[in-house]
């Protein structure tokens, strides 16, 4: 167990404006056109192959695929894409950046980061509120992680059915290999073949527009859906079902947060030309496409499953099915990986216990592969896949944790244009209030489908996010603990020059939380060994609310007296701190700092329940199961084990 | 911390008599209080026992001659299953006044050389534990819904949801009541179930008054007759029949807290006596009813009892103004008898801890000296999620007997294999006579056990499911801690050779007591070396202290340690714990005075190992299982708790071990 990061003292704090360095560095160099392709390849997965089933799903007997209906439909969701998509996420959202890093809680980070400042750690009202929404978000997340690889490789293979009808009892076990085979893979990494990954959805783009456009061209009048009038007149002829259908017309944007969590990767650019040049385009071009096709068979085609695969002619229907299959494990693959980034965010930022981080590659996408997460998702996914069974009820269940995670991104933007951008405050209105009519319209629209399965993504929010602030609180509260029996460093060190205990040679690295105490590792091995060693080095880990920490940033080393040298350590949300690579890294004189030959002091606490107002007792017993369960310290700042005394203490929380 | 089995130590093979504590107590008493712990199972079958012997799926239809069948059958099981088998026999195998599986499988592998067949031994004690536990999470569900079922019979009718909820609650209130012990309603436990045994048999009576009749069922060549008859379908309703018999292995278990006489006494004054008469009664009123031409019809050729009738046959001949208070006295009835089985379960994980086979959990002590003594928070835990679940998903007692039955006779027939083993190992007894009695018990056994094997697919997947979850952690937990032990010992330095370095290089001494566990009495633990390393120095005195669990519950006192004192400021202890004890090392080391050191725990430094797992791929173990077993030891509790070590005066020691 290592010290709480707390939040960094206001000194340390990065300044005010934060300079946009858009793509990470080790892209900096590349050409904006493989970057472009690369983000289509991650960014655009869950959005592209929505196709399959959203625009399908929203005719049922309430809503008849009549001529005003599709039209209606179409208008819908022309205009959701635009000003969801393209003005609130490629817009606006995506300048909201912590240092070229997007995601919920990286926005979290930035807007509290600036709150924080002013009160110096201690948590305001306002902050704990923002926290809490951004954790929310982040919970929501998860949710989604785990339907939106089940309901899209679903789709993608229900297209067996289409080619012949007694196919369909292999659906769901052929979906079922794909995607353990997906989860698979993850341990190995898929920097191999991320490089296809591109061009495969670059392909997928192209047939999808491929395969509208011939429609399109028997049926022009399709395009006459872009008049929002049909949107309007859909709404009034069809009232509450019309509010019933934006819950599916929704499932056409379901991928849009991920564009926001996926920025890092590939900065705003190269991401914005990929949407407007390819993507949009071909979207558009297979909505209507869809549309058109409708058109024509007018409303006698009332099976409208699997209406995309209809488009196609019959002999190109496996080598489509084929195609959407590689699309949707790409879509996941970038769901996994974002699943992985977030995790790994909240890890950092304290709000999730430690975890095996695997490290699969240096520099590319899907470069870590957090086994617990994994594991936790594929048995989720293939518990959905079972339980749901094909793509039309499991959409009954997507859709309210995205919906929900988007409503928290605007409130979060809201407050953070007021807050750093300064913006005044009737613009802020004239530019969110329209954004926050269609956020609130699809959030309340999927609540409707709390019972048809929308509980599932929302219990998984819930529970995620009990655990995070049930281990961000327990945190706390042993952060206190320890800090009040401690001793205040200067009298420690007063102490230790006056009565000169003996000294035995060696490097003793002791881990604590806090800056100015004498951290009762080190006091503790006093008592019972009665001896201090030569050199003694306190380690501070310093957690930031900023993505990476510049090398010339991370170390602050203060010799103190006595031997005593204080060695401070910034890391960022997106690191993992690695002691053993700091240590050796580090070069000061006279001290042999090879961690192969320190000795580390870590803290192992032993918690005591006692009944106490800080927490409910239920989650006490969560908190010591998830800080059993945590990764080691020692491993998860890569310590050589060997090298390492923990030292018993009894916290009482 | 525990060596599992310590081949040298010398115990002398006779068992000694039951504790003195209760020798002082009046005979009478502890008859009554066994009645209230060992009986309430078994008494508490002919609920639900009977009826489903006529329920279609794995009964027979009522005629008069299926009726004086199963119910010779059923009194026939309870004589020599219960009566013979375990009175008489099992009863006799106790280890030091300590009955149960696991005691058993401790008795016949005592003062064996580990090998082939020991090892054999502890597989099928284990595997009888886990399914103990299966068991264990179905008699609390299923008597209490047959108790609460019988609300039926009164003037009101209650939906199936309004029984699981009552029946929930009455679970519900038992398994958060145990968290305070039960001594304090234990002393009523005996005497209510008295009036239940009493109650029974009265009913019984009066049924048999009117249809005497039924009293040819003591014959038992009407069970003889039932089989030759009914061939298959006979040997499907054993399942059924075996219901009556279930408690047979809790008598054993809970033999230790009673004494054979209070057992033997209970069983052949009251128990016996009141369950034949109130089987033969339930038999008596189906005869009565086959009278009634409204009761009636005719199927095959044959008068049959109408189906309706059978539902709630335990309560038919209540009379109309005893229902409600006959249902208050099953529930009441049942919540003794599962709380018999929760007690069972908690004394069985703390042998299991203790023998090594299961992760150290928390344990409370709720009493000192009363039974229901200790509560496990997590095996409560589980048990309530375990029973809720089953209420849940099997809704009434009749499909949850389909899903009992097929983990007890398993565990009968496992006791019965033992029982051969202790008869020629350790009574030596002749080989015809052994095989005399071997045979027949174990036919039976098999009958029971293969008819109750019809039922997997009926539920009896559940507990055969959750007994292979049970034995595969326990399995896995003992071989990961033998391949832990092993690493440790290979690197461990002996302690001669490490004294006499001590001895010529004279490191640093610092004033103090360091008091080193470790499972290896012959080498210098890591621990005391990984401190060395870094710290460079020892304490003046060291002392180092091996924990053994001996194959016996309880170890005298005055031979629970010896010390021995080495050159340099060295000392070692052995302790020694029963499987029945809880290792309290604070004060034990308290109370230990040897000259020149201070032992008290709030004066010593403790150092514990703190293994950090690496996982290897290796033949040793499938890598799931390193997982499992990397995983249990996280979560096992703290050694410094377990063992009452103060902890802020335990200093652990990382420790890196390859698994």
């Amino acid at each position: 167990m290592t010290p709480q990061p707390e939040p960094p003292p206001s000194d340390s704090t990065p300044p005010e404006t934060a300079p946009a360095k858009t793509p990470a560095s080790s892209h900096g160099k590349n050409p904006l056109f493989p970057l472009a392709l690369a983000a289509i390849g991650v960014v655009y997965g869950d959005i592209g192959t929505s196709p399959l089933y959203a625009f399908r799903l929203c005719f049922n007997q309430a809503t008849l695929p009549t001529e005003a209906a599709i039209l209606g439909v179409l208008s819908l969701i022309f205009w959701s894409l635009t000003g969801l998509i393209s003005v609130k996420y490629l817009s606006l959202v995506l300048r909201a950046d912590n240092r070229g890093e997007g995601g919920i809680l990286a926005l979290m980070a930035l807007v509290r980061g600036k709150t924080g400042a002013a009160t110096s750690g201690i948590q305001t009202r306002r902050s704990t509120v923002i926290i809490a929404l951004g954790l929310f978000g982040a919970a929501l997340l998860y949710g989604d992680g785990l339907i939106t690889p089940a309901i899209s490789v679903l789709s993608a293979v229900e297209g067996l059915k289409v080619a012949s009808p007694h196919l369909e009892r292999f659906v769901v076990p052929i979906a079922l290999v794909i995607l353990l085979g997906l989860f698979w893979v993850q341990k190995h990494g898929t920097q191999k073949v991320g490089t296809i990954f591109g061009p495969i959805m670059v392909v997928w783009f192209i047939t999808l527009a491929a395969l509208g456009l011939p429609h399109i061209l028997e049926t022009p009048r399709i395009l006459s859906a872009i008049n929002p009038a049909y949107a309007i007149q859909f709404f009034i002829d069809h009232r509450f079902h019309a509010f019933v259908t934006m819950g599916t017309i929704f499932l056409c944007l379901t991928g849009g947060e991920d564009l926001y969590l996926d920025m890092g990767h590939f900065g705003r650019l190269p991401m914005r030309i990929g949407w407007f040049t390819l993507v949009l385009p071909c979207l558009l071009i297979n909505y209507f496409g869809q549309g058109a096709f409708l058109l024509q068979q007018g409303v006698e085609l009332t099976n409208t499953s699997n209406l995309l695969y209809h488009l196609a002619p019959a002999w190109a229907l496996y080598p489509l099915v084929c195609l959407a299959t590689m699309a949707t494990v790409i879509a996941s693959q970038a769901v996994i990986s974002g699943a992985y980034s977030l995790t790994r965010q909240a890890i950092q930022l304290g709000y999730c216990p430690r975890m095996a981080i695997v490290h699969t590659s240096e520099n590319t996408i899907g470069q870590v592969y957090l086994p617990a997460v994994t594991g936790m998702l594929l048995v989720g996914t293939v518990a959905l896949v079972l339980g749901f069974r094909n793509s039309d009820s499991l959409a009954g269940a997507y859709g309210l944790a995205v919906s929900m995670t988007m409503l928290l991104t605007s409130i979060m933007m809201t407050i953070f244009i007021l807050r750093k951008w300064r913006w005044h405050p009737l613009l802020v209105a004239a530019v969110m209030i329209p954004i926050f009519m269609f956020d609130i319209t699809f959030f309340t629209s999927n609540i409707l489908k709390l019972r048809a399965g929308g509980w599932v993504g929302l219990t998984v929010a819930i529970v995620m996010f009990v655990i995070m602030i049930t281990w961000n609180r327990g945190r706390l509260i042993m952060g206190k603990k320890l800090h009040e029996d401690s001793l205040p460093l200067p009298l420690f060190i007063a102490d230790i020059i006056q009565t000169n205990p003996a000294r035995v040679p060696g490097t003793a690295v002791f881990l604590t939380g806090s800056l100015n105490i004498a951290p009762r590792t080190l006091l503790h091995n006093f008592k019972h060994n009665k001896v201090l060693h030569q050199n003694i080095i306190l380690l501070t880990i310093i957690n930031q609310d900023l993505p990476r920490v510049q090398q010339t940033d991370r170390v602050v080393v203060q010799k103190l007296e006595a031997g005593i040298t204080r060695i401070t350590a910034n890391y960022g949300f997106m690191e993992t701190p690695d002691l053993s690579l700091l240590l050796s890294s580090l070069n000061l004189e006279g001290l042999d700092l090879t961690p192969s030959r320190v000795t580390f002091f870590l803290g192992r606490e032993t918690i005591i329940l006692v009944p106490q107002k800080s927490m409910f007792f239920w989650r006490k017993m969560l908190y010591v199961f998830l800080s059993k369960n945590a990764r080691d310290a020692t491993r998860y700042f890569n310590i050589p084990p060997n090298r390492v005394i923990e030292i018993g203490t009894q916290v009482e929380l | 911390m525990n060596a599992p089995i310590n081949p040298d130590s010398a115990i002398p093979e006779t068992a000694i008599p039951a504790r003195s504590t209760h020798a002082k107590r009046a005979l009478a008493g502890l008859t009554i209080a066994a009645l209230g712990v060992v009986y309430g199972d078994i008494g508490t079958s002919p609920l639900y026992s009977t009826r489903v012997s006529f329920t279609p799926g794995c009964g027979v239809l009522p005629n008069a001659a299926n009726i004086l069948g199963i119910i010779s059958m059923i009194l026939w099981s309870l004589l020599i299953l219960i009566a013979i088998k375990y009175l008489a026999l099992v009863l006799r195998a106790d280890n030091r006044g300590e009955g149960g599986i696991l005691a058993l499988m401790a008795l016949v592998n005592r003062d064996r050389k580990p090998g082939k067949r020991t090892l054999f031994f502890v597989f099928l004690g284990l595997f009888g534990a886990s399914l103990l536990y299966g068991d264990g999470l179905i008699t609390p569900a299923i008597s209490v819904l047959s108790a609460v079922e019988g609300l039926n019979m009164g003037s009101i009718a209650f939906s199936t949801n309004t029984i699981i909820i009552i029946s929930l609650v009455v679970l519900l209130g038992l398994f958060s009541m145990q968290r305070r012990g039960t001594q304090s309603v234990g002393a009523i436990f005996g005497p209510v179930m008295l009036v239940w045994f009493s109650a029974i048999a009265l009913l019984g009576l009066i049924s048999i008054i009117k249809a005497p009749e039924i009293l040819v069922a003591l014959n038992p060549m009407h069970a003889v007759e039932f089989f030759i008859n009914n061939r298959w379908q006979a040997f499907v309703t054993m399942g059924a029949v075996f219901l009556a018999v279930t408690g047979g292995e809790a008598l054993y278990a809970d033999m230790g807290h009673f004494g054979i006489g209070p057992i033997r006494i209970g069983w052949f004054t009251l128990v016996m006596p009141a369950l034949v008469l109130n089987y033969c009664g339930q038999g008596a009123w189906m005869l009565h009813q086959l009278n009634d031409p409204q009761s009636v019809t005719l199927v095959n050729g044959q008068i049959t009892l109408n189906q309706n009738l059978i539902a709630n046959l335990f309560y038919r001949n209540v009379p109309h103004w005893g229902i409600y208070p006959m249902v208050a006295l099953a529930t009441a009835a049942t919540i003794i008898a599962s709380q018999a089985i929760i007690s069972g379960a908690f004394s069985m994980t703390r042998q299991a801890i203790q023998l090594g086979y299961c992760p150290r959990l928390s344990i409370i002590h709720t009493s000192d000296k009363q039974i229901g003594q200790v509560y496990l928070p997590l095996v409560n835990g589980l048990m309530l999620a375990g029973t809720v679940g089953l209420v849940i998903g099997f809704e009434n007692s009749d499909s949850l007997a389909g899903a009992y039955g097929v983990a007890v006779s398993l565990t009968m027939l496992i006791t019965t294999l033992f029982m051969i083993a202790v008869m020629r190992r350790l009574w030596h007894w002749p080989r015809l006579v052994v095989i005399l009695i071997a045979i027949p018990l174990l036919l039976l056994d098999m009958t029971f056990f293969g008819s109750n094997f019809l039922k997997i697919r009926d539920g009896g997947w559940v507990p055969l499911a959750i007994s292979a979850g049970f034995i595969i952690m326990m399995t896995t937990w003992n071989r990961g801690r033998e391949i832990l032990g092993r690493r440790m010992a290979e690197a461990a330095i002996a302690i001669d050779l490490f004294i006499n370095d001590v001895t010529l290089s004279k490191p640093r001494r610092v004033p103090g007591v360091a008091v080193f566990l470790t499972g290896n009495p012959n080498g210098i633990p890591r621990t005391l070396l990984h401190n060395y390393k870094h710290n460079k120095i020892l304490h003046e005195q060291i002392v180092l202290i091996t924990l053994q669990t001996e194959d016996i519950p309880h170890v005298p006192d005055n031979e629970r340690t010896r010390v021995t004192t080495l050159p340099e400021g060295f000392y070692q202890i052995l302790i020694r714990y029963g499987f029945s004890e809880d290792p309290d090392l604070s004060t034990l080391l308290k109370s230990l005075t040897v000259e020149g050191l201070n032992l008290d725990p709030m004066k010593v430094t403790f150092f514990l190992g703190r293994e950090t797992l690496i996982l290897i791929h290796d033949q040793n173990m499938r890598p799931w299982r390193k997982v499992l077993f990397s995983y249990l030891s996280r979560n096992a509790w703290d050694a410094s708790k377990f063992f009452r070590i103060p902890p802020n005066r335990v200093i652990e020691v990382g420790i890196q071990v390859e698994l």
